[in-house]
């Protein structure tokens, strides 16, 4: 008789656990994206002024990345500009990065990069570009580039 | 008591094993958890448009979304505006929600990744000029 009592006591009632769950997976279901999406603020094409007060102070670094086919160009300056070149490839935007980190370095306060595609350039390309511009990552440490994206008009 | 024993048998036939259930419940849980997004951007990509991957981990939010795809038919909140490539519509749309109260300034611009750079200049151009200056370029997550 006692032995009886014993084995009934080990069933699990296993019902509302799945109630709970049954409601969870229509919570999740309905929240589910099955690809991951995200998002990349940029600015819409304008024509940027600079006020006379702004080059006073100190030149602004007018920064500027011509995306053409093959190649990157970066350009700085106002009066005198400078202008460096970088492949399309992984690793060309990999260097391009690191010359972006050097600039913010020495321009800590600056933010606007002004994007400026060529025509027939495709959208696949401008936005490794972008994400390159935007943020970089220093031994594992994500850094904030040249965050305000302006496309150029 | 010979039928109390029949009835007490009766009854437990009828009990379920539902553990095995409850496996594929708990399997099946590990996968919705993977895919849930805290975003609150719900998007419904158009027909024929693929995301450029992007190493972008911002989160999307809700506003208009524009959709355009490589066929230039464009899309606005779902809803398939031209099939043309002519943006008028598109600009007589967003002119509806000039005076809307709850119109935020920036939009969702979803693309094709083989689109060129002409012609989404010419999209962002007229979209900027119905008054969205900040506009939201939603990206594929890298892996």
């Amino acid at each position: 008789m006692k032995a009886k009592k014993k084995k009934k006591l080990e069933k699990l009632n296993l019902i509302p656990i799945l109630d709970a769950i049954f409601i969870f997976i229509f919570f999740l279901l309905m929240s589910a994206q099955f690809i991951d999406i995200y998002q990349l603020e940029t600015e819409a094409p304008v024509t940027q002024a600079v006020s006379k007060e702004e080059i006073k102070d100190k030149e602004p670094l007018n920064l500027k990345v011509i995306i053409n086919d093959k190649n990157v160009v970066i350009k700085t300056g106002l009066s005198t500009s400078k202008s460096k070149s970088f492949d399309s490839t992984e690793e060309g935007l990999k260097n391009m990065q690191q010359y972006l980190t050097k600039l913010k370095k020495s321009h800590p306060k600056e933010k606007t990069v002004t994007i400026a595609p060529k025509n027939k350039v495709t959208y696949k390309k401008i936005v490794p570009v972008i994400d390159k511009v935007k943020t970089a990552t220093d031994k594992g440490i994500a850094i904030e580039l040249f965050s305000l994206v302006v496309f150029e008009n | 008591m010979f039928k109390n024993k029949r009835k007490r048998e009766k009854r437990e036939n009828m009990e379920l094993d539902i553990t095995s259930l409850l496996d594929i419940l708990v399997i099946l849980l590990v996968f919705l958890l993977k895919s849930y997004s805290a975003s609150e951007l719900r998007l419904d990509v158009a027909k024929g448009i693929r995301l450029p991957s992007s190493d972008s981990k911002t989160m999307g939010n809700h506003a208009l979304i524009i959709q355009m795809n490589q066929k230039r038919h464009i899309w606005l909140n779902n809803k398939l505006l031209d099939e043309s490539g002519n943006l008028d519509k598109l600009a007589q749309e967003l002119s509806k929600y000039k005076d809307d109260k709850e119109k935020k300034e920036f939009v969702n611009i979803v693309l094709d990744q083989e689109l060129e750079y002409a012609q989404i200049k010419e999209l962002m151009t007229l979209i900027a000029s119905n008054g969205y200056p900040k506009l939201k370029l939603i990206v594929k997550g890298d892996y």
